[in-house]
């Protein structure tokens, strides 16, 4: 395919990017939040100076509850509804006419709190503090186990971490006096659901609500749920009859937006002395904060953690019980990846200790338990579509050079350095479809995405989709892709889209969407287009309910520990990926760069904390530490291309692909490091720290370290 | 307060509040919304802007310091070939993804380039350690920031 | 993450600095480069009426670093610093661990003082290399202080409310050194770090100020050299705390390496 057609990019090194807090509203008001110094309260009477503020029941806010199967039904409720949940909750709204005067009034404000006993429930729905529990199952695992030369267990922890894209949140709502109807600007990966969400929560139809996304500087994840300061900025916009703005500040956004992962696997698993893997028994618990998050739920992260445990290995046996627990923490929801990086971290960590036990080489482990050909269904019944994880397993040691590795590792050791080289075979599903959602308790997510390809007056081929660009590069691709299928030139083609007025609704752009469901449709609706005349007035829609498909790779990482500091460093970075056709190499390029770069911060870096009194102790960037250009070295990037039968293309997504690598290969060279020294890791991130600790206690002859010391 | 300043080689002169940042009063007061906001505690480089020729941090310095300096920001590097040369670079080497770093790579790059003694390319990663980005994994950054160094 | 309102003074001289200070008394904070006091203000945990810009005080400007004895006048920015070429090579290697340039730009050494952050370098220095630091009131004139009674603990100085730090002078740091430091990146704050010169240790960024180790001092008067028990008594004399990022024990043990590897490289 020809090259990018470097317009956007052109304009946005301009400074020419027009994100949320750079566009320019008459007579626009500021609005900013109370929020919560209290982990757990019940929110009394509010005083605001010069009556500048409203709660949620001033505002009379509705909650959502995400439902299906397995959830409580615990209610999200914006503002919290005269409850306080975490420290940081927003609990009131106040307005002024630039953000410092807006600050002031959160300063003046007086928000009656009587805090609430630690073991109040956040919800009287679920009263244990269980959001969600289910148990995925296959084959007899009991049987499996039984049958095994050897049981090893292992428990991991994954921290609580964020996605931080570099631009925070923000929304604008503009009410029309004239049609009645809100538009609201926000920084979101899902307009039709937020759309859809503050219908429900101001009362309104949806007609009367128009979702537009301007630049967005970035999601991963963090920007695909509907937020509280949505709700409140377009209910204030309309009480006010003003247009409203907010932007979220870097504090906000690191205690109160959404924080990710923060979940501990404990596994069994069932080997040969030849090291096959008969089966698998998991305990899953994954503490998701407040809320059940909208719209993906508290489900969203244990059951993708559970569904993703040994995703890329012939296992016959498989169980695991996987559960969402409350705590009065900010809410977690989508990153990059989500729950299968907890998944593969834990499977990738009991891999290798599986092979040390067994003295096999870690290559060679998983190459005796790799998914030998596909299709493939496993026990839990993941039907992958396509991949050849031998061959990712032979690239990848071909590339890296393997044996030298290990050969150089072997010298280093002798020399005293603390070498570490890690592997990760993984897959992860991606395109997530309609009968998948409901199958893992979701019902509140379409599923389904759509393409319309439309002809005005003038000539212009407009490409609209349910898709939102949060920086990835989306307009780019499809418009190099209308003009290839429609045979025009590129310039004659406008993609838009984030605009629920104008693009046909779906699902957003979130598990690397844009390159399967969206993607499909679009493909269908140019095909479609290009069989007429292209006559001003066409307007040929198209829907595609994807069927989940299957990315796959093969990661190596080589890290040196240094041996004062217990400081880990990524030496060297090799990737093979697998995600089907691509589509645009410099795209998929970016994607597996950008992912393995937040993997690694994911690893080595990043962690939020609490204290023992539910205060959030990483709200500055002092303390949540995200991966710099020295933290990340050149990722080589190899390709197999093993293109998925269920779409037309046979394009899979690579949005998540490098974090999920590096979540195996890099935390499974930092514990190959200090392996000599006897020092056992299975709690993220591999700081200096827990490097420290995890080797003292092997110097004292004690069993590692349970999460959270 | 009054404050008067040079932006992109024009004067601008106003009454602004003391606690004013000079982030604001760039984005707000002069419309020059290219120098973006990522922390406002001076760790993610996004603001960065040149102050009489030096590299700073935008939210770390109130408006009124910045009294009778000379600023450049991202809008004012038309006027210079040599930075809109990298700018190019970045574009063509696909150095940006989001865009919201981008400005505050382009002027920490450019100060770099005047620095005397001229910087070593080899310790480009670590003189770009004060600018966060999310999307890009740093090495088309750091390779285009090399090659116009070099 | 705005300021509080606040009013600003903008004094000439460092008389009319002294007389604002004296006049408005712990109603005010000298704002130097900013590099710290202006995330405070952000985060509104500092809440002055007024602040005292010091950029067109001529008198805390400038250094002298050409003789024997150095002084570094208050309101000198690191960058200019690092652009002389009489900058001695210990004050380099420091240098070269605050923060990142574009913080060296505005980051004053008078700011970085009288601030005290336990982790930062500046005060671990004048610690280190036994500096004086003037400090000037306009009630009770000048005051010479020694660094260690300068730093008294986080966030702590012996600076009153109406004093100014005016400059630091040490006697130029020659000859062989040491200097290092753990940092999770490049630019952060140190976990730990040490230094060593003409037979001084200094531990930083492990307790709440900079200390020094006279056990490890004394070792080495009495021809002690790196090694394990150089180690040990370091290891015993750290004074640490635990935060989120280390571990008292981690900084202990880290610190004494820290000492054991400035001390081989300055003997």
């Amino acid at each position: 395919m020809a090259r990018l057609d470097a317009g956007t990019a052109a304009r946005l090194a301009r400074g020419g990017g027009r994100y949320l807090a750079d566009l320019r509203v008459p007579g626009c008001l500021e609005a900013a939040f109370v929020r919560s110094p209290l982990p757990h309260a019940r929110v009394g009477a509010a005083r605001f100076h010069d009556g500048r503020g409203l709660t949620a029941a001033d505002l009379g806010l509705h909650p959502l509850v995400a439902t299906g199967p397995g959830l409580a039904g615990a209610p999200w409720i914006p503002l919290g509804g005269g409850r306080a949940r975490y420290v940081g909750e927003p609990l009131a709204v106040v307005w002024a006419a630039d953000r410092y005067q807006a600050e002031d009034l959160v300063d003046a404000a007086q928000l009656e709190l009587e805090p609430l006993p630690p073991d109040e429930p956040l919800h009287s729905q679920a009263p244990t503090g269980v959001l969600f529990e289910t148990t995925l199952e296959g084959g007899d695992v009991d049987a499996a186990l039984r049958a095994a030369d050897l049981v090893l267990e292992g428990r991991f922890h994954c921290a609580r971490q964020t996605p931080f894209p570099l631009e925070t949140r923000g929304v604008l709502a503009h009410p029309d006096p004239g049609t009645g109807v809100l538009t609201v600007w926000t920084s979101t990966q899902i307009p039709d659901l937020v759309r859809a969400g503050l219908a429900r929560c101001l009362g309104l139809p949806e007609a009367r609500l128009r979702v537009r996304v301007p630049q967005v500087g970035g999601g991963f994840g963090v920007k695909a749920h509907l937020f509280a300061e949505e709700v409140a900025v377009a209910a204030l916009a309309l009480r006010l009859g003003q247009p409203v703005r907010w932007i979220e500040d870097r504090q906000e956004h690191l205690a109160a937006s959404a924080h990710a992962h923060d979940a501990v696997v404990r596994l069994r698993v069932g080997v040969t002395r030849e090291g096959r893997i008969l089966g698998v028994d998991a305990d899953l618990t994954a503490d998701v904060g407040a809320y059940s998050i909208w719209p993906f739920s508290a489900s969203l992260e244990p059951m993708t953690a559970a569904s993703s445990l040994f995703g890329a290995y012939a296992v016959g046996a498989l169980r695991c019980r996987t559960r969402a627990r409350s705590s009065a923490r900010c809410p977690v929801g989508a990153q990059r990846g989500v729950g299968v990086t907890v998944g593969v971290h834990a499977t990738e960590r009991m891999v290798d200790r599986i092979a040390r036990r067994l003295s096999i080489d870690p290559l060679e482990l998983r190459r005796r338990n790799a998914v030998p050909a596909c299709p493939w269904t496993s026990p839990i019944g993941r039907a992958l579509d396509s991949g050849d994880y031998p061959r990712l397993l032979a690239t990848l040691a071909a590339a890296a050079g393997y044996d030298a590795l290990r050969a150089e590792q072997h010298r280093a050791r002798a020399a005293g350095r603390l070498l570490g080289v890690g592997l990760a075979l993984f897959n992860e599903h991606s395109g997530t479809g309609t009968q998948d959602y409901r199958r893992r308790g979701i019902d509140t997510i379409p599923g389904w995405d759509q393409s319309r390809v439309r002809v005005p007056a003038d000539g212009r081929i407009e490409v609209a989709t349910s898709a939102a660009d949060a920086g990835q590069g989306h307009a780019d691709t499809y418009r190099l892709l209308a003009a290839e299928v429609l045979g025009v030139a590129p310039e004659r083609v406008e993609v838009v889209e984030g605009d629920t007025d104008r693009c046909p609704p779906g699902t957003g752009t979130f598990t690397s969407r844009g390159a399967v469901g969206v993607l499909e449709s679009l493909v269908q609706a140019l095909r479609a287009a290009a069989a007429t005349d292209l006559a001003p007035g066409t307007d040929i829609v198209r829907r595609a309910d994807a069927e989940q498909v299957y990315p796959s790779g093969a990661h190596l990482a080589v890290v040196e520990v240094d041996p004062v500091g217990w400081r880990p460093r990524v030496l060297r970075y090799v990737a093979v990926e697998d995600c089907g056709t691509i589509i645009h190499p410099e795209v998929v390029a970016g994607q597996v760069r950008g992912g393995v770069a937040m993997g690694i911060g994911n690893v080595l870096l990043e962690e939020h904390a609490y204290d023992a009194d539910g205060q959030i102790q990483t709200a500055t960037l002092l303390d949540y530490l995200v991966p710099l250009a020295t933290d990340i070295p050149e990722v080589e990037l190899h390709h197999l291309t093993s293109p998925s039968p269920r779409t037309t293309l046979g394009s899979k997504g690579v949005g998540e692909a490098g974090t999920i690598g590096a979540f195996g290969a890099v935390a499974n060279a930092v514990a190959d490091a200090v392996a000599p020294l006897g020092a056992e890791l299975d709690t993220l991130p591999y700081s200096p720290q827990r490097i420290f600790a995890a080797v003292e206690r092997a110097r004292a002859g004690l069993p590692p370290a349970r999460p959270g010391q | 307060m009054i404050c008067r300043l040079t932006v992109n080689g024009t004067p601008w002169e106003g009454d602004v509040p003391p606690r004013l940042t000079l982030a604001d009063l760039l984005r707000d007061h002069l419309q020059l919304t290219g120098t973006h906001l990522g922390c406002e505690q001076g760790v993610c480089g996004a603001c960065t802007v040149l102050c009489d020729g030096e590299a700073v941090r935008s939210c770390l310095m109130l408006a009124v310091q910045a009294d009778g300096r000379s600023l450049t920001t991202v809008e004012g590097l038309d006027a210079d070939p040599d930075a809109a040369a990298l700018r190019d670079a970045l574009v063509a080497g696909r150095g940006l993804q989001c865009g919201f770093c981008t400005p505050g790579f382009l002027l920490s790059a450019l100060a770099l380039r005047r620095a005397d003694p001229p910087v070593d390319p080899a310790r480009v990663p670590e003189l770009l350690a004060g600018n966060i980005c999310r999307c890009t994994g740093y090495g088309p950054i750091v390779a285009a920031v090399r090659a116009w160094l070099g | 993450m705005k300021p509080a309102p606040v009013a600003y003074r903008r004094p000439e001289s460092l008389d009319e600095a002294l007389a604002d200070l004296a006049e408005l008394g712990d109603r005010a904070r000298p704002l130097a480069g900013g590099q710290s006091l202006v995330p405070l203000l952000a985060l509104r945990l500092a809440q002055p009426e007024v602040l005292v810009g010091l950029e067109r005080v001529a008198e805390l400007r400038g250094a002298d670093l050409d003789g024997d004895r150095l002084e570094i006048r208050a309101m000198t920015r690191e960058a200019e610093l690092e652009r002389s070429a009489a900058l001695p090579p210990l004050l380099g290697a420091a240098l070269g661990h605050v923060g990142h340039f574009q913080i060296r730009s505005r980051g004053t050494v008078g700011g970085s003082l009288a601030h005290m952050d336990p982790a930062a370098e500046w005060p671990a220095l004048a610690l280190l290399l036994d500096a004086t630091l003037t400090v000037a009131s306009a009630r009770r004139g000048r005051r010479r202080l020694p660094a260690a009674s300068f730093i008294l603990g986080p966030l702590t100085t012996a600076l009153e409310p109406d004093e100014l730090l005016e400059a630091v002078t040490m006697a130029r740091p020659d000859g062989r050194f040491g200097f290092a430091e753990v940092e999770r990146r490049s630019g952060d704050f140190a976990l730990v770090g040490a230094g060593c010169h003409r037979g001084r240790v200094v531990v930083f960024a492990a307790g709440p100020r900079p200390q020094r180790l006279p056990g490890v001092e004394a070792f080495l008067r009495d021809g002690g050299a790196p090694g394990p028990e150089l180690q040990r008594r370091a290891h015993a004399e750290i004074e640490a705390r635990d935060d989120l990022h280390a571990s008292a024990a981690y900084r202990r043990q880290v610190g004494a390496r820290l000492v054991d590897q400035v001390v081989a490289a300055a003997s």
